[in-house]
């Protein structure tokens, strides 16, 4: 793995207990998205709350081949395979200003910083 | 259009006068609950926590459950920092070592009403489902920023409704229907979905509904909800501290990703096979797989009632020497009780070995893990590999009556053969 690299997965992806382990992991080693066609629910809060980028696009995992090059362009909510280009339900502003925080707590600590300071 | 029982909760907390599915909604729930791994919870935001203190003292609900008594000095200065944190920040609600497992004590001490809105950093806390909250599990980083702030997000989900009728026959349980949901529809089968039990189910008992509440997570639910009734009052009465609920429930004409019919008399005795929930067949379909252990208890299956099921099939017998019989109550109370009416003393008549109030072997913390090779039969809500030991033992998840009949035999057995 190196760093922007993305994850292709299947159904259910992320499956076990609430442990925010796997995804702080794949964090870590520099995974900047993941595409599956479902993702396990405390999962994918998980990877929110990290600022990992998760996305749901059936057809686009249906439709990659190994080698294919994949990008995402989240304004659009559109996800590119190879030649082939797929949509997806764009996240929620909330979502995406969290993401852009570098997750859930960075965000929390600019707000408090802003409302309380110090 | 009406709304969902997750629409309108959400509407409440989020003071909005309509929300539609995917939405995110701002909340701020009513408990936030953590169990031993409120120590590294902590550890996340501790600077965040001298700079700014804690939200509210009345917020956590903190119980040390996972690995009681600790099992080596890693643990036991986990439970030691936990004991601090309590101390420096008043905690009110703290549930030391012994009290039981966290979703136990979340509805026995009447954290849990009727509408209220409840997150946990554990995957079962769905359970609280059974007495009408919106309960479900977030993350430890997310847990962290609540104690902090009080607030965070949740996604306004699409609903499931399971309609029942009927009762259970004496040798089916809550259990059983659950599994036979889960292997139905898959473990991602509800995937971020409430799941609405609606119906006959004034024919379902509290304790069944706490079972089949505690493993909606195992359909992938965001929350698994029954509607607030006589029976629910009932087992409010004298447990909260103001006495004063709102119940929620869905509208007439709510709107459904999908409606699924069961009929509870034609429930069977079921297992999960190893290593998903999901694998599930009937126990007659299994039958005759030899066992090493036999799990009874925890959150999912360790209330009074499961052990008096037991204790019905145990009752002057005497297990399979083969087997060791683990029984592990949900609560202290539970203890108490069982060991006041006799019930769990005509187990330990029988063969099993009592554990202390908690989680221990059900996730593979301590106190009766499996060696390579062997088999359990368990009442617990998991059996994924490597869960309760080796990755190359086996978990087999059933009812009360199941996992006992099983005992007595030393292999799966249906307990329509016992009984």
């Amino acid at each position: 793995m190196k760093k922007g690299d993305i994850i292709i997965a299947g159904e259910n992806f992320g499956c076990g207990s609430s442990r925010e382990q796997p995804a702080l992991g794949l964090k870590a080693v520099g995974i900047e998205a993941i595409i599956a066609k479902s993702f396990a629910r405390i999962f994918f809060r998980a990877s929110i709350n990290q600022g990992l980028l998760l996305i749901e696009c059936k057809e686009a995992v249906d439709n990659y081949k190994e080698g294919d090059e994949v990008k995402i362009d989240l304004l659009k909510g559109e996800v590119s395979v190879g030649e082939k280009s797929f949509k997806f339900p764009p996240l929620n502003k909330e979502l995406i200003k969290i993401r852009d925080s570098g997750g859930l707590l960075n965000y929390a600590r600019k707000k408090l910083l802003d409302e309380r300071g110090k | 259009m009406g709304h969902t029982f997750a629409e309108k909760v959400l509407m409440k907390k989020g003071a909005l006068t309509d929300v539609s599915v995917g939405q995110i909604v701002i909340v701020k729930p009513d408990h936030l609950l953590t169990h031993d791994n409120t120590s590294a919870i902590v550890s996340k935001v501790e600077e965040d926590l001298n700079k700014y203190g804690i939200i509210s003292k009345s917020l956590s609900i903190i119980a040390i459950d996972h690995t009681v008594p600790a099992v080596d000095e890693k643990t036991a200065s986990g439970h030691k920092k936990i004991r601090d944190f309590v101390k420096t920040y008043q905690i009110e609600n703290f549930f030391d070592v012994g009290e039981g497992v966290c979703h136990q004590i979340v509805v026995e001490k009447g954290f849990a009403a009727p509408g209220k809105l409840i997150l946990g950093s554990d995957s079962h806390t769905c359970m609280y489902g059974a007495l009408n909250c919106f309960a479900t599990g977030i993350d430890r980083t997310e847990a962290a920023v609540l104690l902090l702030t009080g607030e965070t997000w949740l996604k306004v989900p699409s609903s499931i409704k399971i309609v029942v009728k009927g009762k259970f026959n004496t040798y089916s349980t809550g259990k059983d229907f659950v599994l036979k949901i889960i292997g139905d529809i898959g473990a991602d089968g509800a995937n971020y979905k409430a799941v609405e039990y609606d119906g006959e189910i004034k024919n379902i008992s509290i304790d069944d509904r706490f079972t089949i509440a505690n493993m909606g997570i195992e359909m992938g639910a965001k929350i698994a909800v029954f509607p607030c009734d006589e029976i629910t009052e009932e087992y409010l009465k004298g447990k909260l501290k103001d006495n004063e609920f709102e119940p929620i429930w869905a509208d007439e004409n709510a709107s459904y990703e999908k409606v699924i019919n069961y009929n509870l008399d034609e429930i069977e005795p079921m297992v999960a096979r190893p290593h998903t929930v999901d694998n599930t067949a009937k126990v007659k379909d299994v039958e005759g797989k030899e066992i090493n252990q036999a799990l009874l208890g925890t959150c999912t299956n360790g209330r009074l009632n499961d052990f008096r099921l037991a204790a019905k099939i145990l009752k002057g017998k005497k297990i399979s020497k083969n087997v060791r019989l683990l029984l592990l109550p949900a609560s202290k109370s539970i203890l108490e009780e069982g060991l006041k009416d006799g019930t769990l003393n005509s187990l330990i008549d029988a063969g099993g070995i009592l554990l202390p109030p908690g989680c221990g072997p059900c996730l593979g913390a301590h106190q009766g893990l499996l060696a390579e090779g062997e088999v359990c039969v368990s009442s617990s809500n998991r059996n994924f590999k490597g869960r309760m030991g080796s990755k190359n033992a086996e978990v087999y998840l059933a009812s009360p009556l199941t996992v006992v009949a099983s005992a007595l035999t030393g292999k799966i057995t249906d307990p329509r053969e016992v009984l």
